[in-house]
């Protein structure tokens, strides 16, 4: 009989482990398999478990059977949870049923007590992972099993009072325990499970910090051996991490060879005694010279035993190229700044030799001032001696020729009778010459007037002028020979006073010279010419000898005799002094015996437009 | 056309030829005037003014018109017009500038200084004539002036 319950008891043990070999698989291993469709097979591989035991049980003397099967519910409400432990209860409770026997509704109510108290603890617990603690789970297993006890009271009298008699004491000792170990080996295995995840998960992460650096980071044993290699290697020096494991010196013959012996002193001597940084040039697998920072530092465990070296390379090649270019800048605008401080220094050198020529210049305009004073009041003297002669020429030269004319009067009027007659014309022929003189004298001072005469200039509408003018100059007799045509005159700016000067001069000279044709055509036209008004004044007269043209503008010139034609032979020179003074010129062509053509120009004063306007001022 | 006048006309002019033309035509066309000819500026001056520049009223109260030519000896013309002009006893008596000069400047200041009339002695003498006469008529018979 004892050794049949300790044999039962050892199958249930075995079956019961399977809880901790189910619970290793679909719980920790498939952790997020923690759905419907995955909990039912779970529940029914526990439900399954508990048939075997219940097949397994040991019967007592009284019939009552007897098995493991609350540790299989208690334990699967405790760590599977509510649906795999609900359909465990009712797979084991049907098959208890249809094995019959007094216990029937005994054996039930334990399947139901044990998984209402597994859910029910782990719900009040409310352990997302239920690593339970031995004693809570021996707690958990001495609290299922009193309720089992209790529930012996459900047998008939008999039977109850004599089943808790014989299983009381192996029920509240082994049982509790049994709980409470298959507990700890799931709580244990659980721990474990949770433990590797997180070693893992540091692992993983530590992975992603070494394979996504841009540094090269490495641990290399005391005996120089490399324990560690980032992948980064391949990106800093063009070689895969393998080749470094496999050959530690690798990184010696990859430092470029003028910094090779600093740097092999460096990481022999400074790595091993503390934190150090060196900056060299490496080769790059693909030829290239790159700049690089290596920082290294000893490490040393608990016990203060060396451990090796940790050490980082970084590509400074950007850094150092920019660094270099900042250099080179530097020293460019330092060169600039030289060249500026001489640009400066030539600069106000040029600025003092320019003073100096100022200076020079100011002296010199002092000096031409100075000349231009003298020659001024050198000229003004002129003018004013020039102003006397006239005067003079003016009062003293005239008051002469009154007497002569005077007196030749009175002598014809008071003394006629005594004179004859060849003695009256002799009188009239002293009047005669005497009249000649004034008129020459008086065109004289007037030609010397002008030349001092300010100019007043204004728009002035010469055709008008011209027309006026020969009605002025002629008698009706005398108009009825000639044949004035005058064309469409452009307007010009001068001095009113002067132009008519100029008309009248040029028109009674055409009507003069004319005077031996008839009819006597009269031409008046102007053009223009670049800047220029040309007018042009036309008869059909005497003409002159071309090769004389050149003295017809001079005071006093005459080219024809007085008998043939009178004038004093200020007029054109009247009209040429004007034309200057309007800074134009003056010109004459001819024909002897077929006419002249006298033209002036005068300068362009405003727009050609406002000089077509026919203004009637002025005249 | 002759006619009397018992008042006094003052010439003042330094060429003797114009001096005896004007003085005939004037007494050609006023008879009896008597004409009081001085021949420089200076004889003009102490004429009308005494030393310490006074007038002479007794010289002044007759005078009816001064004829005055411009070129002067010793003091111009323009000289004794201002000093006259600017007199309040002389300011009043009409002068009349006789000159050759046709300069602008001339008659500018001549008017300045506030002449009465100025004529340009034409070369020939019939216009000279002329001018003379009907100025003298002018002023010794159309014109009235102040009485003193």
């Amino acid at each position: 009989m004892i050794e049949s319950t300790v044999l039962h008891l050892v199958y249930n043990t075995a079956l019961l482990l399977m809880l901790v070999f189910i619970f290793d698989v679909f719980v920790i291993r498939w952790p997020r398999s923690n759905t419907l469709r995955n909990n039912i097979p779970i529940g029914v591989i526990l439900g399954l478990i508990g048939i075997i035991l219940i097949e397994t049980h040991w019967t007592l003397e009284n019939g009552v059977i007897f098995d493991t099967r609350s540790i299989l519910i208690g334990i699967s409400g405790l760590y599977f949870g509510f649906i795999p432990t609900l359909v465990a209860m009712i797979m084991t409770a049907a098959f208890r049923l249809s094995e019959g026997g007094v216990g029937v509704l005994t054996g039930i109510l334990s399947i139901l007590s044990s998984g209402v108290i597994g859910i029910v603890w782990r719900e009040y617990r409310k352990k997302e992972f239920p690593d339970y603690s031995l004693t809570e789970t021996y707690l958990f297993g001495v609290t299922l099993h009193i309720v089992l006890l209790l529930l012996m009271f459900t047998l008939p009298n008999k039977e109850a009072i004599n089943t808790i008699k014989s299983v009381a004491l192996p029920i509240l000792l082994i049982y509790p325990a049994g709980t409470a170990l298959i507990g700890m080996f799931m709580t244990h295995r659980l721990q474990r499970e949770k433990l590797i995840h997180k070693v893992r998960e540091e692992e993983t992460k530590l992975k992603i910090i070494a394979n996504h650096t841009t540094d090269w980071d490495y641990w290399l044993s005391p005996d120089g051996e490399f324990i560690y290699c980032s992948a980064s290697c391949l990106q800093v020096t063009g070689y895969p991490d393998h080749q470094f494991y496999n050959d530690a010196r690798l990184v010696e013959r990859i430092i470029y060879e003028d910094d090779r012996e600093k740097m092999t002193n460096y990481l022999k001597r400074d790595c091993s005694k503390g934190p150090a940084h060196m900056e060299f040039r490496l080769v790059h697998h693909d030829g290239e010279i790159m700049w690089a920072n290596h920082s290294c530092l000893p490490i040393f465990d608990d016990s203060g035993k060396f451990m090796g070296t940790r050490g980082t390379f970084r590509n400074i090649t950007a850094q150092k190229e920019a660094e270099l270019k900042l250099i080179e800048k530097t020293n460019e605008i330092s060169q600039i700044l030289s060249l500026t401080e001489n640009s400066r220094r030539a600069l106000l050198s040029v600025v003092e030799d320019q003073k100096i020529t100022q200076e020079e210049l100011a002296l010199l305009n002092e000096e031409l001032e100075q000349r231009v004073d003298d020659r001024t009041a050198l000229l003004t003297a002129a003018n004013r001696e020039l102003e006397a002669f006239s005067y003079s020429v003016s009062h003293d030269l005239r008051a002469p020729l009154r007497g002569i004319t005077g007196f030749t009067e009175i002598l014809m009027n008071e003394y006629g009778d005594k004179l004859g007659s060849e003695g009256a014309q002799l009188c009239s022929v002293i009047k005669e010459n005497t009249f000649k003189m004034g008129k020459l004298i008086e065109d004289l001072l007037a030609f010397s007037r002008l030349s001092r005469k300010e100019i007043h200039k204004s728009e002035i509408d010469l055709k008008s002028m011209f027309k006026s003018m020969y009605f002025e100059i002629t008698t009706p007799s005398e108009r009825e020979k000639i044949d004035l045509r005058i064309g469409d005159l452009e307007n010009c700016f001068g001095d009113t006073s002067m132009m008519r000067q100029v008309v009248a001069n040029l028109l009674s000279n055409a009507i003069k010279y004319s005077s031996g044709k008839s009819p006597q055509i009269i031409e008046v036209f102007s053009k223009r010419e670049d800047q220029k008004l040309v007018y042009f004044v036309k008869d059909n007269g005497a003409g002159f000898d071309m090769r004389y043209k050149d003295k017809l503008f001079g005071v006093f010139q005459r080219l024809h005799s007085a008998s043939e034609f009178e004038g004093t032979g200020v007029g054109l020179a009247n009209v040429q002094r004007i034309i200057h003074r309007h800074e134009g010129e003056v010109g004459a062509e001819s024909t002897i015996g077929e006419g002249a053509t006298f033209w002036f120009s005068i300068p362009m004063h405003t727009s050609p437009d406002k000089q077509n306007t026919k203004l009637k001022k002025g005249l | 056309m002759n006619r009397t006048f018992d008042s006094e006309v003052l010439l003042i002019e330094d060429n003797p030829n114009d001096a005896e033309l004007t003085i005939r035509v004037i007494k050609k066309q006023v008879t009896g005037t008597k004409i009081h000819h001085l021949k420089d500026g200076e004889e003009a001056m102490n004429y009308i003014f005494d030393d310490n520049h006074q007038v002479h009223q007794h010289h002044i109260a007759r005078i009816k018109v001064i004829f005055l030519d411009l070129k002067l000896p010793k003091i111009m013309g323009l000289e004794i017009l201002k000093e006259l002009k600017e007199n309040q006893e002389t300011a009043l008596i009409p002068v009349i500038i006789l000159s050759s000069s046709r300069e602008d400047k001339d008659i500018t200041t001549a008017y300045r200084y506030g002449v009465n009339g100025y004529i340009v002695k034409p070369v020939i003498f019939e216009e000279y004539a002329e001018a003379i006469q009907n100025a003298a008529r002018y002023w010794l018979f159309t014109n009235e002036t102040i009485r003193t």
